[in-house]
């Protein structure tokens, strides 16, 4: 097992240099000198002196040759000090949030509903989730937020507590805060999950050892989830795996309907004011997350299916 | 396996999980639906108005991230407005009245007869929240700061104290200011609301106030977190008894206009800088209907909305050119369609305010006036006259956003029916920012806040020869002139007069296009009161922070 773990860690790196990369020299690339926008933004017209140009450039580092200036900021990050932000630290915590308890809802929204659709083929109940389904998939997530929002302002007047509060610091509060974006994205993947939990179910179903086990006398719900449902485990979580990159994506949006700061609304943020450290930081964060979310499910295939293990 | 006693196969605990997962999820629902919250449509507070309710958290929006909490070091409100209420100044707007200066600090002051010397006589007791007493010397020492600032300390308004000669803290009630020539807007500019006093031995210790706000006003700093809110807390040992009314204040920053719209209409939020946030005239009024007793009130029209011309540029050069816009544009139907009627007042460079022109005499002069059909044959002409019988064709940038996208596109339409064919290019701030500075356009559509509404300072800013707002570098002795001998003028009346005159000179050379002055709105939900900024329309004085209420 520990090679394996091993192999695959080692190859995530590659990964990660790349995506690395290609966002620095993306950025490099934007029009607009940084430093006279600061200094302009920050002080007036007047601020942006050749002294204070100079000075800022070095700060940022935008004086040096580009292949210093991303060894320098690879190993900045590497030492976790992304630049100079304090902000960004704090609003991991709350994407990372967002992001569980929305795959949290999906699955257990979305497998129940899947199982339901692929033993029911065909009836009513099954056009049904089908349709609610294929509702979360073609609904932008902003949409489904937005008329969210919109919903409980005008029909509840209700809007959930202003600001973040941790959730060890109150976490009534906390939930009231996060639930709602969370079931928004929550829905986007129930739907996918859903889906993909109809198809694989549908077709370990018709296999013989799910009808031996019928033949045995095992109750329906053992049958479904102690037979079938482990074995159609591994499409499902592959789907997941895919789609928490979009779900990620999807909390830029989210966050910034909901005004949760979170790493969604840090990236829009810097973008706009051009901060090119936090905006490489929290993209490359990203990537690390779902690349771990990667190895994670890889790692959990092996130990769900041992085949994969020794191949 | 066996857990607590009971049998449970590996299937039960997969069922009893997901049940409970379910259940769960459930029931993180119930009970995030309505919860009681103060209805804002309960109307205006029935009890005495001359007695305020004390306590109650004030939430307020933030638009943006202030950059550091160094009041004195910006030139932008950014920073002002959420930190202010953590200081006190030495004089500052009367709260009561606009246009009143009152003591904050100071007790009280005399101006010596040749109008150079003031002397204040400084309140004792004073603490910071720091529990260090307040001196003549810390203000002193601010002062001083401002008028000659040290190395790495950036002065914005340092030209604003260019005439004082002397600051001195003789003793503990004393503090006196001498100045090399009479300034008749002196105590204004005393007065504006960067001029906050910091503890001395803090920033001495610091380096600078970016990261701390430590002050002596009605409130302390409680927390900051960057993105999300800052929060206030009051001063137990304020110096002005029975205040500050309010328990805390919280800005809460919000960056999308519906974010905001929808605290509002909840009541998570009590008042919003509508201007900042664009909500403009029509959502308030949407508000207005959802929520009763809710107000869009507008402040200071103070905002000079205008069409800057290169002057050193042809045609822009031409005042025949320049008056052939100006006379083209129909502000009533303008202020009407874009800003509801209130939030934008026809005038010329002066706002309206003790000095300006009130809309009546405005609304005579050509132009400014109702009836167009004068006007726009003149402009024809004159346009004919410059050699551009078939009118001219120019692109005019302005910031990509809808509070200006929305005029001018009115004022393309209305351009186009003298021959001027614009096109608009809307850019992004910093972008248009630069430009503007720069000095490279040909004309720029701009809105342009006052720093201060008293011609010293505001008209300075924009007529004066090389300076500040001057963007398209006009300079005419006679006007440069004129500023100088107001500026000593002490006859509040004859003072009045030679900003007239000097407003008259300024509109016959046209150098920028008057379009509106526009106002700040704030949307105000009924329950607070004693809210309003100071004529300026942008600071909101420590004094009356101390004096806002809830009820």
């Amino acid at each position: 097992m520990l090679p394996y773990i091993g192999q695959r860690v080692f190859l995530a790196i590659p990964s990660l240099l790349g995506v690395s990369l290609l966002i620095f020299l993306a950025l490099r690339v934007l029009p607009g000198d940084v430093a006279l926008i600061m200094l302009v933004q920050d002080g007036g017209p007047n601020a942006a002196t050749p002294e204070n140009l100079a000075r800022v450039r070095q700060q940022l580092g935008t004086d040096r040759p580009l292949a210093v200036q991303y060894v320098n900021w690879l190993t900045g990050l590497v030492q976790l000090d992304p630049g100079n932000s304090f902000r960004s630290g704090r609003s991991f915590p709350i994407t990372l949030e967002l992001t569980l308890l929305a795959t949290l809802f999906a699955l257990i929204l979305g497998v129940p509903a899947g199982v339901i659709s692929a033993t029911r083929q065909d009836t009513t109940l099954d056009y049904i989730v089908r349709v609610i389904s294929m509702g979360g998939i073609a609904m932008p997530v902003f949409w489904t937020g937005t008329l969210m929002l919109l919903a409980m302002v005008q029909v509840f007047h209700w809007l959930p507590p202003l600001g973040y509060t941790g959730f060890f610091a109150d976490p009534w509060r906390n939930i009231q805060q996060v639930a709602w974006p969370a079931l928004a994205l929550g829905y986007y993947m129930a739907a996918l999950v859903g889906r993909m939990t109809r198809v694989s179910v549908l077709e370990v179903i018709r296999e013989d050892y799910v009808r031996t086990a019928r033949a045995k006398g095992l109750h329906e719900r053992a049958v479904l989830y102690g037979h079938a449902l482990k074995n159609a485990a591994l499409p499902i979580l592959t789907v997941t795996t895919v789609y928490f990159g979009h779900l990620l994506g999807g909390t830029v949006v989210i966050e910034t309907v909901f005004n949760l700061p979170g790493m969604g609304l840090l990236l829009i943020d810097s973008i706009a004011r051009r901060d090119y450290p936090i905006t490489q930081a929290v993209i490359v964060f990203i990537a690390l997350l779902t690349v771990a979310i990667n190895l994670i499910v890889d790692l959990t295939y092996s130990w769900l299916d041992p085949r994969i293990r020794y191949s | 396996m066996e857990v607590a006693g009971w049998r449970l196969s590996r299937r039960d605990v997969f069922v009893r999980g997901a049940n409970l997962g379910l259940a769960l999820t459930g029931l993180s629902f119930v009970g995030c639906g309505p919860q009681p919250v103060p209805v804002p449509g309960a109307g205006p507070a029935k009890t005495d108005p001359a007695a305020p309710k004390k306590g109650g958290i004030l939430t307020l929006t933030l638009f943006q991230d202030p950059p550091h909490f160094d009041i004195q070091q910006e030139s932008t409100i950014l920073i002002q407005a959420p930190i202010g209420a953590v200081y006190s100044q030495l004089i500052a707007a009367d709260p009561m009245s606009d246009s009143k200066i009152v003591g904050d600090l100071a007790e009280s002051w005399e101006v010596a007869p040749d109008g150079r010397t003031y002397t204040f006589k400084i309140r004792q007791g004073v603490k910071f929240h720091d529990n260090t007493p307040l001196t003549s010397d810390d203000i002193r020492w601010n002062l001083e700061r401002l008028t000659n600032p040290p190395q790495n300390f950036l002065s914005p308004r340092k030209a604003l104290m260019s005439n004082v000669a002397a600051i001195e803290a003789p003793d503990a009630t004393t503090l006196r200011i001498s100045l090399k020539k009479t300034q008749a807007s002196f105590l204004q500019v005393l007065a504006n609301g960067f001029n906050v006093i910091y503890p001395r031995a803090v920033v001495e210790a610091k380096g600078d106030m970016k990261k701390t706000a430590v002050g002596s006003g009605p409130f302390r700093l409680k927390a900051y977190t960057p993105g999300v809110s800052l929060e206030l807390e009051r001063n137990p040992d304020y110096y002005l008894a029975g205040q500050p009314y309010l328990d805390g204040i919280q800005w809460f920053l919000i960056k999308d206009t519906q974010g905001v719209t929808s605290s509002i209409k909840t009541g998570r939020i009590h008042l919003g800088l509508a201007t900042m946030h664009n909500v403009g005239p029509k959502e308030g009024a949407a508000l207005k209907q959802e929520v009763s007793g809710l107000t869009y009130s507008y402040w200071g029209h103070t905002i000079l909305t205008a069409l800057n011309f290169n002057l050193n540029k042809a045609p822009w050069n031409d005042k025949r050119v320049r008056a052939a816009f100006h006379l083209a544009i129909e502000r009533k139907a303008l202020i009407q369609a874009v800003e509801g009627g209130e939030g934008g007042k026809i005038g010329t460079f002066l706002p309206p305010g003790p000095f300006g022109l009130t809309e009546d005499e405005a609304g005579k002069l050509p132009g400014l006036r109702a009836s167009k059909d004068e006007d726009l044959a003149e402009a024809r002409r004159l346009l004919a006259e410059a050699d551009f019988p078939n009118g001219l064709k120019l692109t005019i940038p302005l910031r990509n956003v809808d509070y200006q996208i929305d005029p001018m596109t009115l004022i393309k339409d209305q351009l186009s029916k003298v021959g001027i064919d614009a096109t608009l290019q809307p850019m992004e701030s910093g972008a248009h920012k630069q430009l503007l500075f720069s000095g490279n356009f040909d004309v720029v559509f701009h809105m342009d806040a006052l720093t201060m509404v008293d011609p010293d300072i505001g008209f300075r800013e924009l007529f004066g020869t090389k300076s500040g707002k001057n963007y398209g570098g006009y300079s005419n002795p006679a006007v440069d002139a004129l500023l100088e001998q107001q500026a000593v003028e002490p006859s509040v009346e004859q003072r009045k007069k030679l900003v007239r005159e000097m407003d008259q000179i300024a509109l016959a050379d046209m150098p920028r296009v008057p379009i509106y002055w526009k106002a700040f709105s704030t949307i105000v939900s009924p329950q607070v009161r004693n809210w309003s900024p100071d004529l300026n329309g942008v600071f909101v004085s420590p004094l009356k922070w101390a004096q806002v209420s809830l009820g």
